[in-house]
């Protein structure tokens, strides 16, 4: 068996397999531990954080010593930015709440499986360059682990981009503009005719589509540039958390420049086709 | 008591681009006049079921020492009824606490000592604000969350009282930054519980204790963090913690 960077127990552990492993060459050959775990925020409760896990062991003989209160599932959840830290004894699979207040930004979930008490594990899979099929586990042992699950709960991310960008009025000719993304919130700063202009636009459907398919898909480009090109500096704000969010619930690649346009276009749902389809342009 | 007040968002980037021009009103500590202005006071407002002892910020000490940090957290985490740390993330409560209920105190504490302009505005927009350098804006460098986010984290020990953890782990500001800036320490709470627990134990018995000494912390601090790599602490009792740490003491 192959040295396991990812092994610092001493004695077999039940992990996800990473990409390039050999299934053969893990701690329980060709069995592994994956969490399945779905954030959602129920409209009925906004206070409270819903989540929906499934987690799946491969060892057989891990479901009886679950069930004889050997071993017990627990589930870590952090938040960096709130300072909180719960450990949560779970089911297989459920459904988890917690408490919003507690909660900001991101939110990682780590499950793994502990020993409950002293005892003696056996399993068919412990891979034999261990020498053995049975080990003494002791109490508070981790037997099984999975990296972390990070997702964000801002409720912000359910809404629409447009919510994260605001004007400033500045001394910029009539139809320039320029973007500030140094804070959480992106500002655009455009002279005070033009933000009047765009104000009074956001009121009304059919300019509504002209802004959005012309305007805001451009800015929204710019930021899905810097997202790229400066990841760096600006991954903490919260502009950028929220794009990647939408991104990520769209599947969309943000790792290159490629399809920033195209990108752009998906999150904003094709406000050009709606532009195209507008009366405006029907009526010329 | 009033509720805690908080600005919208477009407040906050008005007044973080107009520091340089509000500069004089921030060095003597009353920005009463900016924050008036029509267009300014529509974009303020307060939390509903919060309260806030107003009076008791006056009790602030402006002196830039450990001891006043540790009397000070005690008082902002005391003054703020139903904070809950979700709200306390949010960097627009923390703008409006500065700018409209110390910010005389921010001032004195962060900035006094400003050798030009251009520095003034840097002090400033670190102290007022809470968005410069990532999560650092939040926990350590506006003026009044640091406070907050401090008493928070050493409140979850609930064998102590307040002031009794504040006085013993934030008066001197190496430990306690050694404490806050590993995230695991302080965030896992048998981790910092046991932590505090030695601490108190060890003043307990000697005023000046060896675990206060620059060498002595700074070797334990790494001695567990390392033992960390091996141990997974969020999986131990907070009793099995401490029985640890005490064994991995200089």
């Amino acid at each position: 068996m192959e040295f396991d960077k990812d092994k610092a127990f001493g004695y077999p552990v039940l992990r996800p397999m990473f990409e390039g492993e050999n299934p053969n060459q893990l701690d329980y050959m060709r069995s592994t531990f994956e969490l399945d775990i779905t954030p959602e925020l129920d409209i009925e409760t906004p206070e409270i954080l819903n989540l929906n896990y499934q987690l799946d062991y491969s060892v057989r003989e891990f479901e009886s010593y679950i069930i004889n209160g050997s071993l017990g599932i627990y589930l870590d959840c952090h938040c960096k930015k709130t300072y909180y830290s719960e450990k949560f004894k779970v089911d297989k699979s459920g459904l988890l709440k917690i408490d919003l207040l507690n909660l900001r930004d991101l939110v990682s979930i780590s499950p793994f499986i502990l020993a409950e008490k002293d005892f003696y594990l056996e399993s068919e899979r412990i891979h034999p360059d261990f020498g053995f099929s049975k080990f003494l586990v002791k109490k508070n042992s981790v037997v099984a682990w999975c990296p972390p699950s990070t997702f964000s709960v801002e409720k912000e991310l359910f809404r629409s981009v447009r919510s994260i960008i605001d004007y400033q009025a500045s001394d910029l000719p009539f139809g320039e503009y320029v973007i500030d993304a140094d804070s959480d919130y992106v500002i655009i700063l455009a002279s005070e005719e033009f933000i009047k202009n765009c104000r009074n636009a956001e009121n009304v459907r059919a300019s509504q589509i002209l802004l959005i398919g012309i305007f805001f898909s451009s800015v929204l480009a710019e930021l899905l540039l810097l997202m790229v090109e400066r990841e760096e500096e600006f991954s903490d704000k919260r502009w950028f958390q929220i794009i990647k969010g939408k991104c990520d619930e769209l599947n969309l690649n943000t790792e290159n420049t490629t399809d920033i346009f195209k990108n752009a276009q998906l999150i904003l749902k094709s406000p050009l086709a709606e532009v195209a389809k507008s009366e405006f342009l029907l009526n010329e | 008591m009033n509720e805690i007040p908080i600005f919208k968002r477009p407040l906050v980037e008005r007044l973080w681009l107009d520091v340089e021009k509000n500069i004089d009103s921030y060095i003597n500590g009353d920005l009463t006049a900016i924050l008036q202005q029509p267009e300014y006071k529509e974009l303020t407002t307060s939390v509903s079921s919060t309260e806030l002892a107003e009076d008791d910020l006056a009790m602030l000490e402006k002196e830039a020492t450990g001891v006043a940090d540790a009397k000070n957290a005690a008082i902002i985490y005391k003054s703020m009824k139903c904070m809950t740390p979700h709200l306390a993330a949010d960097e627009r409560v923390w703008v409006a606490l500065t700018h409209m209920k110390a910010p005389r105190f921010s001032f004195q504490r962060y900035a006094k000592n400003f050798k030009s302009t251009e520095d003034a505005v840097r002090l400033v927009k670190t102290h007022f604000f809470a968005r410069t350098g990532g999560s650092r804006g939040l926990h350590r460098n506006n003026a009044l969350s640091c406070l907050w986010w401090y008493a928070h984290v050493l409140a979850k020990n609930e064998k102590h009282s307040l002031e009794k953890l504040t006085t013993s782990i934030l008066s001197k500001t190496d430990f306690r930054a050694q404490l806050f800036e590993r995230p695991t320490t302080a965030r896992v709470k048998p981790v910092c519980n046991a932590i505090t627990d030695i601490v108190i134990e060890e003043i307990k018995r000697d005023s000046k204790p060896k675990i206060l000494e620059r060498k002595a912390y700074r070797e334990w601090f790494r001695k567990i963090n390392l033992n960390g790599g091996i141990k997974l602490y969020a999986s131990m009792s907070e009793q099995n913690v401490k029985a640890l740490f005490r064994d991995l003491l200089p």
